[in-house]
């Protein structure tokens, strides 16, 4: 139940719409938690998914709050124009990432840290790392980059270009 | 008569006309427009003439007339110099095997240090009881997985000390232990951790940095080194200094080590005399060397080093523009900066970064008037118009300065330009003394650039915007707070791209920065730059002007030039000169245009001047 009481720790609210999977909210915490800022499920009415996390950004003693559904998750913040949230994620099919991105977004919000603006991978890639790191390299990769780079060379050279 | 006459002023980084009409050589011209572009090429070649035909047409377009209607072009004259910059780091840090990963994830999970062996978490069930493990923990184990199999662990009796993580779970998984343990995430080549081998591993307190494992001793200490293993972890020490987290695994054969690149020896070749100097003894020592060898002739850099090729990349890009042979070309000034630039580690595993020392050098040769000629030639040719060489640039800078209100003879101008830092000093019934100096609004993006770690070529510009403009972080959605520690209020709420971020305060609006580096160190490094470069530089400029080569002989500076128009440097000018008894101003072109278009003004100016002497 939500409770309004002033002794109560502060924390980051979620609000579940009707007939989600309660994991989606625990991704969201999870998300909060590594960042480490404190977040629970609270019971918040609203007819929408943007009406429901603004009231929940409203009760959140952080001002801060994640409503999350079957198609998207939400995060608002009690400055912001009700009607406005601060971001939005479809969850489409990664539904975890989505809402763990959305959980840490929250509390990056808390924190002022820069968010997390799409869901779609943004850890550097391992490739072009490993490029730049030629001592990681095994010699037989060395060996297939080296035939690619003559094959390359050949084909320029067949063409006129070099 | 009334004719009507543009001065054209190509400069390093923009090309500025003005266009006045002129009645008699007696009354002052009546300017009618000016107008600033874009240098096209560099500064003294035909590549110059689409920038410039722009530059007129614009100004011709704001004066309301035609390009025909121009009954004469001036040009200014021989640009006497043309610079170039170029950086090299003397440090180079090498990890010959893997053995260190320091990094600031941004959250680490748990808290201390721990030393074990390190262990895949596969093979944890195999490990013996009482020997001190770090776990290495891939993606594929997920934080709940990794976090019941690692208590399950404790609970046995394994004596786990801290983990090496993958993914970005080190506080899912430490929150989920029962005892507090360091766990090191984000660590993206995990592959690439060695197994069995000797591992620390260490994560501070919020708000803290890493005590043991930034302390060579600290190294020694953990790992039980000898005082030559000690020397050989300082530059893994010196690597992980400020950070939150960091892992340090003893490899038996792996071996870190700063390599000294050979620097080289800088040969300053003077009229007086001819120095050496060793480039790694820093920039102090090169530009004191610079003024014992009166004025420089020449300079060579020590074949097979790195400031050898410097300075050979340096002639051949001249060479290039001049067209002139290789043996021809002579630099006639240098200007040496010390800084700190970040660097990968190689051999790193979570692509750690380095500061590795680096000198700047910008460097300045004499080119002759033909270029300047050529380009005259070509313009005419182009426009239709009658384009003639119109005077030494310091004199016209002068002459273009004094059109502001409330100054007079005698009077030092600073041109703080991109490419280079001139003087020019007026006495009354006396030669204008001019000197050119390399090193200006160029180089100051440059260290920018290097310092803050933006490689790229397209974050050339992001250095240069830098440069230009005050620094705010986003603070919520609804308020900034400026570099001074203002705050400012909006009505509407902010762009949630722009939240958490430092971003600059531009005409446009706020721009986000792509770095993760605080609104201290960008403005630290954005003033440094601009000290560095311009204060020591206005500081040569000045004494070598100054009457008796004393710099308090000089009473009034009036400022002029792009970089004049920098929200900050005129201010440190100020200060710095001030200690010397001189009065410094930003010069108000025309009485209205600021530093900007002074020789292009003077170059009409200086026109005058002439018929009227010729009468």
């Amino acid at each position: 139940m939500m409770a309004s009481s002033t002794l109560e720790r502060p924390a980051i609210y979620i609000s579940l719409m009707q007939a989600t999977p309660a994991e989606y909210a625990r991704w969201v915490e999870i998300g909060a938690e590594e960042e480490g800022v404190p977040c629970r499920l609270v019971e918040i009415e609203g007819k929408d998914l943007i009406e429901r996390a603004y009231q929940a950004a409203t009760a959140s003693p952080l001002k801060i709050g994640v409503a999350v559904s079957n198609d998207a998750v939400v995060l608002h913040e009690f400055h912001m124009p009700p009607h406005q949230p601060v971001l939005v994620f479809d969850l489409d099919n990664n539904p975890q990432r989505a809402c763990r991105l959305m959980g840490a977004n929250a509390a990056r919000f808390f924190v002022r840290r820069p968010l997390y603006l799409t869901t779609v991978t943004d850890t550097p890639q391992q490739s072009p790392a490993a490029a730049e790191n030629p001592q990681n390299l095994s010699p037989t990769e060395v060996k297939q980059v080296v035939t690619l780079v003559l094959l390359i060379l050949q084909k320029l050279r067949e063409r006129g270009a070099l | 008569m009334a004719h009507i006459i543009a001065g054209v002023d190509v400069g390093n980084s923009t090309t500025e006309v003005a266009i006045a009409e002129i009645f008699d050589f007696d009354r002052p011209p009546r300017f009618l427009s000016t107008s600033r572009v874009s240098t096209t090429g560099i500064k003294g070649t035909l590549s110059n003439l689409p920038g410039i035909v722009i530059a007129l047409q614009e100004a011709v377009k704001n004066a309301g007339i035609e390009l025909r209607q121009l009954d004469l072009v001036l040009l200014n004259e021989a640009t006497p110099v043309i610079g170039d910059i170029a950086m090299e780091t003397i440090t180079e840090t090498i990890i010959t095997e893997s053995t260190m990963i320091g990094h600031n994830p941004a959250s680490p999970g748990g808290l201390g240090i721990g030393v074990g062996k390190t262990i895949h978490i596969k093979d944890l069930v195999n490990a013996k009881r009482n020997e001190p493990l770090i776990v290495v923990i891939p993606r594929e184990y997920d934080f709940e997985l990794a976090a019941d199999i690692l208590r399950r662990a404790l609970e046995a009796g394994m004596d786990i000390r801290g983990g090496i993580v993958q993914a970005d779970d080190g506080v899912l998984i430490a929150n989920r232990l029962p005892k507090v343990l360091p766990f090191v995430d984000e660590v993206s080549l995990i592959d690439h951790v060695p197994l069995n081998m000797l591992a620390a591993v260490e994560v501070a307190e919020q708000g803290q940095v890493i005590r043991q494992l930034s302390n060579p001793y600290g190294i020694a200490t953990l790992f039980d080194l000898s005082p030559q293993e000690t020397a050989l972890v300082v530059p893994i020490a010196k690597a992980l200094i400020g950070l939150r987290s960091a892992v340090v695994i003893r490899t038996p054969a792996g071996d870190v080590q700063t390599r000294r690149i050979p620097a080289g020896t800088l040969k300053l070749i003077g009229d007086v005399r001819t120095v050496i100097v060793e480039v790694d003894q820093g920039a102090d020592a090169i530009m004191k060397a610079l003024e014992q060898v009166g004025k420089l002739q020449d300079v060579e850099g020590e074949a097979g080093t790195n400031v050898g090729g410097m300075v050979q990349r340096v002639r051949q890009t001249m060479s290039d523009v001049t067209e002139k042979p290789l043996h021809e070309i002579k630099i006639r000034d240098i200007l040496a900066v010390d800084c700190l630039v970040p660097q990968r580690v190689s051999g790193g595993i979570a692509q750690e970064f380095a500061m590795e020392n680096a000198v700047g050098l910008a460097a300045m040769v004499n080119t002759d008037h033909l270029l300047m000629e050529r380009v005259a030639n070509a313009l005419s040719e182009e426009i239709k118009v009658p384009v003639e060489l119109g005077g030494v640039e310091a004199n016209m800078a002068i002459l273009g300065t004094l059109t502001t209100p409330g100054i007079d003879a005698p009077l030092a101008i600073l041109d703080l330009g991109a490419g280079s830092t001139d003087a020019a000093l007026m006495q009354r019934d006396r030669k204008v003394t001019s000197i050119h100096l390399a090193g200006a609004g160029n180089m100051v993006t440059l260290l920018i650039q290097r310092e803050l770690g933006l490689p790229g070529p397209s974050d050339i510009d992001l250095a240069e915007q830098i440069k230009r403009y005050p620094l705010a972080k986003v603070e919520s959605l609804f308020h900034i707070r400026n570099e001074d520690n203002s705050v400012r209020f909006f009505k509407e709420p902010l762009d949630p791209r722009l939240f958490g971020r430092v971003t600059l305060i531009t005409e446009d609006g706020l721009v986000p920065l792509p770095t993760d580096h605080t609104i201290e160190r960008i403005r630290e490094v954005r003033r440094e730059a601009k000290r560095k470069v311009f204060l020591r530089n206005c500081l040569r400029a000045l004494q070598a002007v100054a009457p008796l080569g004393n710099i308090r002989n000089i009473d009034f500076v009036a400022i002029v030039g792009g970089s004049g128009l920098d929200f900050e440097l005129s201010q440190m000018l100020m200060n710095k000169l001030a200690e010397f008894g001189i009065v410094v101003g930003t010069a108000n072109i025309q009485g209205r245009l600021g530093p900007i278009n002074a020789v292009a003004t003077g170059l009409v100016l200086g026109y005058l001047e002439r018929r009227r002497e010729k009468r």
